[in-house]
């Protein structure tokens, strides 16, 4: 299980940019939030403090939870995960890609989800480099001997009916809050954004993935293997992150639905159960790389 | 071949997603005279007023809608003819195919994340996704050792390597007009309502590395290089199509842009679309049929 050398340098000036990247958003800043009503005709209130300076309160709460949980755990699991694939381990190296996964969605939200600000440019390169090592870290596994790595004990109908749970939950969420835009004269709640970016995120890229992984998981094809373990690790930073998101909103006074506050955090719960019995499961190589 | 399969039945899909938006964005329109509106930052915005555009700029509407008319009447057919010429497994077929596929998902995503809402969201998010999957099955398909066999040796890859390093530089243009607006302390000039600009996240995070990529496999003769550089090829013919279409709807809306800009944001764009296509003539001319 070999890793490629442009990993040892793409990895480093991702967490040195993330490093940045989150800590600005995380920067205290003082400011008092203003109300307007947008050219659609939608109320906002306008965060008017720190990097978020021209997002809404909502917007700039769910994106705070966000850079804390990159902070905070995304960036040290990286860290390790990347210490562990140096020393040939595959359960360090279905880390690194389920948690480069999450930088990715990550910083592909914060360019199209953050009112432009300074630090655009260092989004894009975020990004640019962790799809980059993404996609790199994706074709380093042998994929025909990977299932070979995985004990008989996996749980893997919980695992696909998680994915598979994840799925139509997203669709049924998304979805419902697409199809009152069609009704005439509603305005769509966009807040200040351009489109309903999220919604274009996860179904156009994860809900098709999800699925993909938990079909081909449950026929034991290499790549279920491979793409339910990278999800699995992506969904478990990024429900933390949700979660976060929803208390945080919650904590500042911004209406958050009781699905979202129990939903999300519920799926992450079962995404860190699954985790743990997938990794356990995992076979390490004998001799590292 | 059961990828290649579904990328050529997820093409005639993308086609007929992409009729059914471009269509939309054409030739939808009520009339009404472009309105005026103040964004969150006190800066005075035109919207294009009309049509399914009508939250965006009017600067941006006339965009959209030029994307709309190369879309439906080259990027459509095109797509239709590669879909059924790689079905009977021609392999130039298919890189041609991979480059169109390229060029939707590209249109797709920019119109689910860079236009403002609008109804056909839904449209948007399906192309985009069967684009996006569908590219990634037809990128993985192709096998390197057969398509090595059919490169003759007369393959020009150091012109093409150069040439992508050269079409490189273009994207910087997007750098300078961040970089400018850093110095200045204000957003970029067009950033207008918008709440980010999808083309310089798109051009400077995927292509400008993707195209660096290509000229480097292609100037170490690497064959990889064969496959990124002909699908960038075909995707600079459609972007120079785009630029001539958006500047000539714009035109028709009454927008005219300085010497200036014309030089700076369109005759570039042109000028490599023309070398690429006769870049990809060469590159195609030398891979063996057979």
């Amino acid at each position: 299980m070999k890793s490629p050398s442009a990993l040892r340098i793409l990895v480093p000036i991702i967490i040195g940019l993330a490093l940045v990247a989150a800590g600005g958003g995380l920067y205290p800043a003082a400011g008092q939030p203003f109300s307007l009503v947008n050219f659609r005709g939608e109320d906002v209130t306008i965060n008017a403090r720190g990097l978020y300076y021209w997002d809404t309160v909502s917007s700039a709460a769910q994106m705070q939870a966000n850079d804390a949980v990159t902070l905070f755990l995304a960036l040290p699991l990286l860290s390790v995960a990347y210490r562990l694939t140096q020393k040939g381990s595959l359960r360090g190296k279905l880390l690194l890609t389920g948690t480069l996964g999450f930088i990715l969605y990550t910083y592909i939200t914060m360019c199209f989800g953050a009112a432009y600000n300074p630090f655009f440019l260092i989004y894009v390169a975020l990004f640019s480099l962790s799809l980059f090592a993404f996609v790199l870290s994706m074709m380093s596994f042998e994929i025909n001997s990977l299932t070979a790595h995985f004990s008989e004990k996996l749980p893997r109908r919980w695992i696909a009916g998680l994915l598979f749970f994840a799925a139509a939950f997203l669709s049924l969420a998304w979805l419902g809050r697409i199809a009152p835009t069609f009704l005439s004269g509603t305005v769509p709640l966009l807040e200040n954004t351009t489109s309903m970016f999220i919604q274009a995120m996860d179904l156009g890229i994860v809900v098709p993935v999800c699925i993909l992984s938990g079909v081909l998981l449950l026929r034991r094809r290499p790549w279920g293997y491979l793409l339910a373990s990278v999800g699995l690790i992506k969904f478990l930073t990024l429900g933390t992150a949700v979660s976060l998101m929803a208390l945080n909103m919650a904590r500042l006074g911004v209406p958050v639905s009781p699905v979202e506050l129990i939903i999300f955090p519920g799926m992450t719960l079962a995404g860190m159960v699954m985790t743990i019995f997938l990794l356990k499961n995992v076979k390490e190589v004998q001799g590292g790389k | 071949m059961k990828t290649v399969s579904f990328s050529i039945w997820a093409s005639y899909l993308i086609a007929i997603l992409a009729i059914i938006y471009s269509a939309a964005g054409l030739f939808l329109s009520n009339k009404s005279q472009p309105e005026r509106v103040i964004t969150p930052q006190g800066e005075e915005v035109t919207l294009y007023a009309r049509g399914l555009y009508r939250n965006d700029s009017q600067f941006k509407g006339g965009i959209l809608r030029g994307t709309d008319a190369v879309t439906l009447f080259v990027a459509v057919p095109s797509l239709w003819m590669a879909a059924r010429k790689s079905g009977r497994g021609d392999i130039t077929s298919k890189l041609v195919l991979l480059g169109i596929q390229a060029f939707f998902v590209y249109n797709s995503a920019s119109l689910a994340l860079g236009a403002y809402w609008n109804e056909m969201l839904l449209v948007y998010i399906l192309c985009f996704s069967l684009s996006l999957y569908s590219f990634i099955m037809l990128f993985q398909s192709f096998e390197m050792p057969t398509l090595v066999e059919k490169i003759r040796p007369t393959m020009p890859y150091r012109w093409i390597a150069g040439f992508c390093a050269f079409s490189g530089l273009s994207l910087l243009i997007w750098v300078l007009d961040i970089i400018t607006a850093l110095i200045q302390g204000k957003p970029p000039a067009h950033l207008e309502h918008y709440h980010t600009e999808i083309t310089y996240v798109l051009d400077l995070a995927i292509l400008f590395p993707a195209v660096y990529l290509a000229a480097f496999q292609l100037w170490k003769r690497n064959p990889q290089g064969i496959r990124l550089g002909a699908l960038l090829l075909i995707f600079l013919v459609f972007t120079g199509l785009v630029v001539a279409g958006q500047s000539v709807v714009q035109a028709m809306d009454g927008i005219i842009h300085t010497p200036q800009e014309y030089a700076a944001y369109v005759i570039p764009f042109i000028l490599l679309s023309l070398i690429a296509l006769g870049l990809a003539f060469a590159l195609f001319r030398n891979i063996s049929p057979s």
